[in-house]
């Protein structure tokens, strides 16, 4: 049986998709080679940037070709090539980090973190930690901000296994209005 | 189809089009209701949607948009008619004939799994799309889940959730209506083959961490009882039965206060008007006869009323399953049943329902039994002749006598549609292998009281309509047929007729009219069921429409006993031929008369459609002419049998 797969937009990024796919046992990291199909792909510089996280493959088409045209083919060849042998994947990515914090906070947990007031955004990701400012949802309430920070990090672990930590930006009580809670409205009066 | 063109760039200045396109059940009718303020009838069964509905929708900066509702689809792929409506609009929307600014898709959040393979579909065309989810208010009552926005990011489309009765939903779809260039585009629209759309969806699904509703246990329960093959069917007749009893029951009041009311009116009328052919075209023609029509208003609206209240609970849905099973024994497909059943109101409807089935022979041999079904217009003629035929104190134990036999004239219309669709199948011959038909089993729910009042309304003002249209042309016409040639007093004198006798002086009129010389005429052909000149005419006169024969007759009542109609015509004894002096209606003609209007196909409208659908007159000729002998021998046996029995 094939594996299911579909493609996702990555924002800001007109030529990349994030291709949703079971990645098996595939390392997480930049792509140097890809197996099957997919490694002429790169070599002929129609694909020319490729990541692998788990639950997904990254893939940016050169500028000359459009995704209508070649995103079928691509398609096939990521499902097929997942499963295939030769691929060389090196361990782990600072870029890669950087991309998938920024699908979680603005997409995967995008409801999540905005039901609790919250605004998060990606300041800096190395190979194995990621910096994040938590806007002003948690200066006030150290439970919610421990509930962000903590479902945040699950999150990222099970895309990025090899992350360490993730630290919030410590000027945390930046200039951006912070949500008024009742309950801060009580402190304050 | 495959190639991701750009959309067609508008010119002028017509207002932006979009259309509504889903599976039947999606909701559809009820968001294109709420956004146009149209009404059109929802349903839950597929094949109600069948005609092509477009209404205005107002933005908020007042500017419009023409909305269009297609027909309930499962694919793109053109297998019937139906679908072939919706390949042909959006194709014409493709290529700028009637180009189409956006589309809004309609996905039933219970049945995510197959509605994304339409989505698939329609995502292969180049319009801009946005996703309406319906039915999420159900899936979380039925432990299913699904997250909103990664089914947006997966599919590259927005997804609004819109739920019946929330205006949230259809403000925010209406202010992305207003600025289509905003709609987000897929990267590449999904696969095309079936096994990687079934990929993909599932690739969604999970994304979108769905979590399929399990079955409603309290649907499941009831439908345990309810689509049982024994307790089913017998909760099914006893259901029906309790139906026309309360048709008869609740309605009589209203009827006798409509009654009374067009009694007294006519009173006034032949006090008041002193010229005395307009005096009896007022009195006669419009209180007696047309008014005599719409004494039955009370019943349409009963009827529609029992109708959409079985239809918005659900019920409905199961009774058409149940009737499936018989359908299946018989050779005939699940749709030719919904065309049926449509039927049930008016076989204009049914007939184009059969266009939701993919094979012509089964689309003839279904129309061809649809207008057997009992449609709202015999309703008239029925309640009159079964108020002659038995008093409505009589019971049958907890029965009313009327009540049952007007049950069994709906039985013995339906009946016989599926006996005829069955043996025009059998003549026309076989379609091949009958297409997977998906009948849908809503859950049960409370019926909206908008959609059944709307539902009751249209019903109505179509019923008014009518009465005032061709009822109304054709009453005057037949009152210029009963009193021309206009009488000399010298013609009456040579009669013997005392001229200063009002009402002898019009029973002589009338009785040497157009219309009686034509009744006469015919007189051989349906000597043998026992009907006299009158009941010809009137006969005759119903083929423009049934209910003209209740007019019919309440004109020659009202002219023969001004005072109490009623009476008149059941005390009516022939003018000539073998039987002079003898009732008119004896039990045995009532009887003759009720089967002759089971099965005679008089209703021009019923004959244009067919025309229109099959394209050619061959089939309405057909029709009418086996619909005609039948009604005739049908009654010749209950004219027997019941004669037989008295």
């Amino acid at each position: 049986m094939r594996k299911p797969i579909h493609p996702e937009a990555v924002t800001g990024e007109p030529q990349a998709i994030r291709w949703v796919v079971d990645t098996g046992d595939l390392p997480v990291g930049e792509v140097l080679h890809a197996a099957g199909t997919l490694g002429p792909m790169m070599e002929y510089g129609v694909i020319t940037r490729m990541f692998v996280e788990r639950g997904s493959v990254w893939t940016w088409l050169a500028p000359e070709h459009t995704w209508t045209d070649r995103g079928p083919r691509i398609r096939d060849a990521v499902v097929a090539g997942v499963d295939a042998d030769g691929w060389d994947v090196t361990d782990g990515s600072a870029d890669l980090l950087r991309f998938i914090a920024d699908d979680v906070v603005h997409g995967q947990l995008f409801t999540f973190i905005t039901s609790h007031g919250g605004q998060i955004s990606v300041v800096d990701a190395t190979i194995d930690a990621v910096v994040l400012d938590f806007g002003g949802a948690c200066a006030d309430c150290p439970a919610q901000g421990q509930t962000l920070h903590d479902r945040v990090e699950v999150t990222l672990r099970a895309r990025y296994p090899r992350l360490r930590e993730v630290s919030k930006l410590a000027s945390s009580h930046s200039a951006a209005p912070r949500p008024r809670s009742p309950l801060h409205l009580l402190k304050r009066t | 189809m495959s190639c991701h063109a750009e959309p067609p760039i508008r010119v002028g200045t017509a207002p932006p089009r979009f259309a509504l396109v889903g599976s039947p059940n999606a909701g559809k009718t009820t968001l294109f209701n709420s956004l146009t303020g149209l009404r059109a009838k929802t349903g839950n069964y597929p094949g109600v949607t069948v005609a092509r509905y477009e209404g205005r929708h107002i933005l908020d900066d007042d500017s419009h948009v023409t909305i269009e509702d297609l027909p309930g689809t499962y694919s793109l792929d053109p297998m019937s008619p139906d679908e072939q409506v919706v390949a042909t609009v959006l194709e014409a929307g493709t290529s700028g004939d009637e180009p189409l600014d956006g589309l809004i898709v309609l996905l039933d959040a219970t049945n995510l799994r197959r509605s994304l393979g339409l989505l698939a579909q329609v995502q292969q065309l180049p319009h801009p799309i946005t996703v309406v989810l319906t039915f999420t208010d159900e899936l979380a009552r039925r432990g299913g889940s699904v997250d909103v926005l990664a089914l947006s990011r997966a599919t590259g489309v927005r997804f609004i959730p819109v739920i019946a009765g929330d205006k949230r939903g259809v403000a925010s779809l209406s202010e992305s209506m207003g600025d289509v260039a905003s709609w987000p585009k897929p990267m590449l629209p999904p696969p095309t083959d079936p096994s990687g759309v079934a990929d993909w969806a599932t690739s969604v699904l999970d994304s979108a961490s769905f979590r399929a509703p399990g079955s409603d246990k309290r649907t499941s329960r009831i439908d345990g009882v309810l689509l049982h093959p024994v307790w089913g069917t017998v909760i099914f007749f006893v259901t029906m039965m309790a139906f026309f009893q309360v048709i008869f029951s609740v309605a009589a009041p209203m009827q006798d206060g409509i009654e009374t009311l067009f009694a007294w009116l006519g009173g006034v009328a032949r006090a008041n008007i002193p010229v005395a052919w307009l005096s009896s075209l007022v009195a006669d023609a419009l209180l007696a006869g047309v008014g005599g029509v719409l004494v039955f208003l009370p019943q349409i609206a009963l009827l529609f009323l029992l109708i959409s209240l079985l239809e918005g609970s659900g019920y409905l849905s199961r009774a058409a399953f149940l009737m499936d099973r018989v359908m299946g024994w018989a050779g005939l497909e699940g749709r030719a049943f919904v065309a049926l059943l449509s039927s049930m109101a008016c076989a204009i409807p049914g007939i184009m329902a059969t266009r939701t089935l993919p094979s012509a022979k089964d689309r003839i041999a279904t129309m061809m039994g649809a207008p057997l079904m009992t449609c709202s217009a015999r309703l008239p003629v029925y309640v009159l002749l079964i108020g002659m035929l038995v008093p409505g104190d009589l019971r049958f134990g907890p029965l009313g006598a009327q009540g049952a036999i007007m049950f069994g004239l709906y039985l013995l219309g339906a009946i016989s549609a599926m006996l005829s669709a069955w043996f025009f199948k059998k003549i026309i011959g076989r379609s091949g292998v009958g297409l997977p038909f998906y009948m849908e089993m809503p859950s049960y729910r409370l019926p909206r009281g908008r959609t059944i009042a709307v539902s009751v309304w249209d019903a109505c003002k179509a019923f008014l309509k009518k009465v005032t249209s061709i009822i109304m042309l054709t009453t005057i016409i037949l009152w210029g047929l009963l009193n021309f040639p206009l009488r000399s007093d010298a013609d009456l004198q040579r009669a013997g007729i005392d001229s200063r006798d009002e009402v002898a002086v019009k029973a002589f009129v009338i009785d040497n009219s157009i219309a009686a010389g034509i009744g006469r005429a015919v007189s051989p052909v349906f000597e043998p069921l026992g009907f006299d000149w009158r009941i010809n005419v009137g006969v005759l006169s119903s083929l423009a429409a049934r209910e003209v024969f209740v007019s019919t007759l309440g004109q020659v009542a009202a002219a023969e006993d001004p005072d109490d109609p009623v009476a008149a015509l059941t005390n009516m004894t022939h003018t000539d031929g073998a039987h002079v002096g003898e009732k008119v209606f004896t039990p045995s003609t009532v009887a003759a008369l009720l089967v002759f209007f089971v099965y005679a196909l008089q209703c021009m409208s019923t004959l244009g459609v067919m025309r229109r659908e099959t394209g050619t007159w061959k089939w309405p000729v057909i029709a009418f002419v086996y619909m005609g002998g039948l009604a005739w021998l049908m009654a010749w046996l209950a004219k027997l049998v019941v004669g037989g029995m008295a």
